[in-house]
């Protein structure tokens, strides 16, 4: 068969935040679904929303409502969602309850009315919720349920999409009854939606667990219920096959010159450089320098908080002389504050990801990775390393060069990078950390790292001072510097002599 | 508790629909026999029970007399039936049921007030429309103008 013979499936808005890049684009049209999971997990209201945002007066939508939640508590309960339109009922959506006819009749006669009510309306979405319930009716009614149960799906599923109907069954499930069930076989479908609680967190999540005809997002997905309704995190953020910018093609000032020479030019763009450090050795004074300097070139920017509030950050900054003021209020800089405890990370790139869209950013700095993963839910903290390596590569493709700060206990013995052993998801890093020298707590900064290019190997003294980082002489004359506590440099001799067998010998 | 001068004033409009409606059918057929609050409960029942399955609207009906009953103790002899229909409402004494305070007005006010508790005064207005399609524009949604109670 040619290609250009096959039929082409027209996809379905669902009307809900990142669904569409998880479905591959939206709903197949005339496909029959299942919503499944267990209760409370947003299944009803996941089916309102797609149901609000495809209804109109000459495609309504059927709502048939089934023993499960009472038809007025559900609409009194759905009304609070903003997505629901009072406007729409009636002539675009139309309720239907069958909860007395499958409590007293039949399949066959729940069928028949299901199909008397849709060659009535004719439209273009049913829903039936919960049609869990049908099943255990078909259950209850001995070994002949099953294929029972079996028929009635089949010819519903024939009916509805004779109809040119999209359906969505929605049944409270749990994992272990997927295997073998007559209604998942049936289903073109099935979204599996499922919530967790970790310690005092609540993790929700989606999956595609099937979709004929095309090809979905794999994986479980983030999801969160606002009064907006659902919204979908795609592990993918959304960048699926967009522009894949060259890395390096231009420096970046970082905004302190000296620094820019160490780096042999500034930040390649659409670099990751990480700045790690101890508490107080200046990293995010450092993140700031690089976002005032890209405001002053006329490049805007985003910066991720995690630790302060955007007014503490935009006032620390005016502190160094960089006025943020103006850029916020005209869209070239947004601070994003990202609320604590219960984030994902895929909630939160997609965030950054949003806002860099908005604002076509080139510059981001996360303030800080540890804040970052501090305001995760658990279970989500422990995927933090490969949710960062996703979010990296999700924002360098789109041409943002990242600095990250990261905060690392001081140990004087050695010389760590990162205590998320993250080093490596970063094209660049610079080290930051105090020193002992001569009775004082000083303060040096080296270029440990970088991908493309040659970079200075100078260990430099750093100030930390009102106008910002001020940066110093390479510290000569010491030996040991990346362990905190140097010793004075004996011009290589004491090396040569400790090398010969561990036995020290007279110059 | 007494149901609001808005929901008395709604049921009322309703009751006055149905009245003429009554008079048409009257002379256009045989049936003589028909309450016009009766008619009005009938026309909720079929909108409301495929709206809410029928234990949904018997039940809602149900708490809708209890509170009328208290206001109107004429309604002492009405009962709801299994399937949401209204029985002895017809069989009411003439003098009770006449005027504002008619007793079968009671009993839809208080069903029309339970309903936009539970679904807002929007939706309650909504599926009532849905049961009088052909009435006036407008004139239904004049309950919103006095929410006093008498």
């Amino acid at each position: 068969m040619k290609s250009n013979s096959r039929v082409a499936i027209r996809k379905i808005e669902t009307g809900v935040p990142g669904l569409d890049d998880v479905l591959g684009g939206g709903l197949p049209e005339f496909s029959f679904n299942i919503i499944a999971g267990a209760p409370g997990c947003g299944k009803t209201t996941l089916a309102h929303q797609i149901m609000f945002a495809n209804a109109t007066p000459a495609k309504p939508a059927l709502y048939f409502t089934v023993l499960g939640e009472p038809a007025i508590k559900m609409l009194r309960y759905q009304q609070q969602f903003s997505f629901f339109d009072q406007t729409k009922l009636s002539k675009a959506v139309r309720f239907v309850n069958m909860s007395d006819l499958v409590l007293k009749e039949d399949l066959g006669t729940v069928l028949a009315e299901i199909i008397k009510q849709v060659e009535a309306a004719r439209p273009s979405l049913v829903v039936v919720d919960s049609f869990r319930t049908v099943v255990r009716k078909s259950q209850a009614g001995g070994p002949g349920g099953e294929v029972e149960l079996q028929g009635f799906i089949q010819r519903l599923a024939l009916h509805l999409t004779s109809w040119q109907a999209t359906t969505f069954l929605i049944g409270e499930y749990t994992d272990g009854e997927i295997r073998d069930n007559p209604v998942f076989t049936v289903a073109d479908g099935l979204l599996w939606l499922s919530q967790s609680v970790e310690r005092n967190s609540i993790v929700r999540k989606m999956q595609i667990m099937k979709l004929r005809g095309q090809e979905s997002v794999p994986g479980l997905h983030t999801f969160r219920i606002t009064s907006d309704g659902l919204q979908a995190f795609p592990r993918t953020f959304g960048l699926i096959g967009p522009e894949n910018k060259k890395k390096g093609t231009r420096r970046l000032s970082s905004g302190i010159p000296e620094l820019d020479k160490m780096l042999g030019g500034g930040v390649p763009s659409g670099h990751s450089l990480l700045l790690a450090g101890p508490s107080g050795a200046g990293k995010s004074i450092l993140g700031t320098h690089f976002i005032g300097e890209g405001l002053k070139q006329g490049e805007a920017g985003i910066v991720a908080v995690f630790e302060e509030r955007p007014d503490e950050y935009a006032n620390r900054a005016a502190k160094l002389g960089l006025k943020f003021g103006p850029a916020l209020k005209s869209g070239k800089l947004e601070i994003i504050y990202l609320r604590p405890l219960d984030l994902s990370v895929d909630e939160t790139v997609n965030e950054v990801v949003a806002a860099v869209k908005r604002t076509k950013a080139k510059r981001l700095v996360i303030d800080s990775l540890v804040g970052f993963e501090l305001a995760l839910a658990p279970d989500f903290r422990t995927d933090f390393r490969e949710s960062l390596y996703r979010m990296i590569v999700a924002l360098t493709r789109l041409g943002v060069t990242i600095v990250s700060t990261v905060e690392i206990e001081e140990n004087f013995t050695s010389l760590g990078l990162s205590n998320f052993a993250i080093s490596f998801l970063s094209d660049d890093i610079i080290r930051m950390r105090y020193v002992s020298i001569d009775g004082q707590l000083r303060r040096m900064l080296m270029v440990v790292k970088m991908r493309s290019g040659a970079h200075s190997i100078d260990m430099r003294e750093y100030h930390v001072t009102s106008k910002g980082i001020v940066i110093g002489e390479r510290l000569r004359g010491y030996t040991g510097l990346t362990t905190g506590i140097p010793g004075a440099w004996d011009g290589g001799l004491g090396s040569i002599s400790e090398s010969n067998n561990g036995k020290k010998k007279k110059r | 508790m007494t149901a609001s001068l808005a929901s008395m004033n709604l049921a009322r409009r309703l009751i006055a629909m149905e009245a003429v409606h009554g008079r048409t059918f009257r002379t256009n057929t045989s049936r003589a026999d028909a309450d016009p609050a009766l008619q009005v409960c009938e026309k909720l029942r079929i909108v409301l029970t495929t709206f809410a399955g029928g234990a949904g609207f018997q039940a809602l009906l149900s708490r809708a007399l209890t509170m009328a009953k208290v206001q109107a103790p004429a309604l002492a002899v009405v009962q709801i039936l299994e399937d949401g229909s209204v029985a002895g409402l017809d069989k009411l004494d003439a003098k009770t049921n006449r005027g504002k305070g008619a007793a079968g007005a009671v009993l839809v006010a208080h069903l029309l007030e339970l309903l936009a508790l539970f679904v807002g005064e929007s939706l309650m207005l909504q599926l009532v429309l849905d049961a009088w399609p052909d009435a006036p524009a407008g004139a239904l949604r004049e309950r919103n103008e006095d929410t006093q109670r008498p």
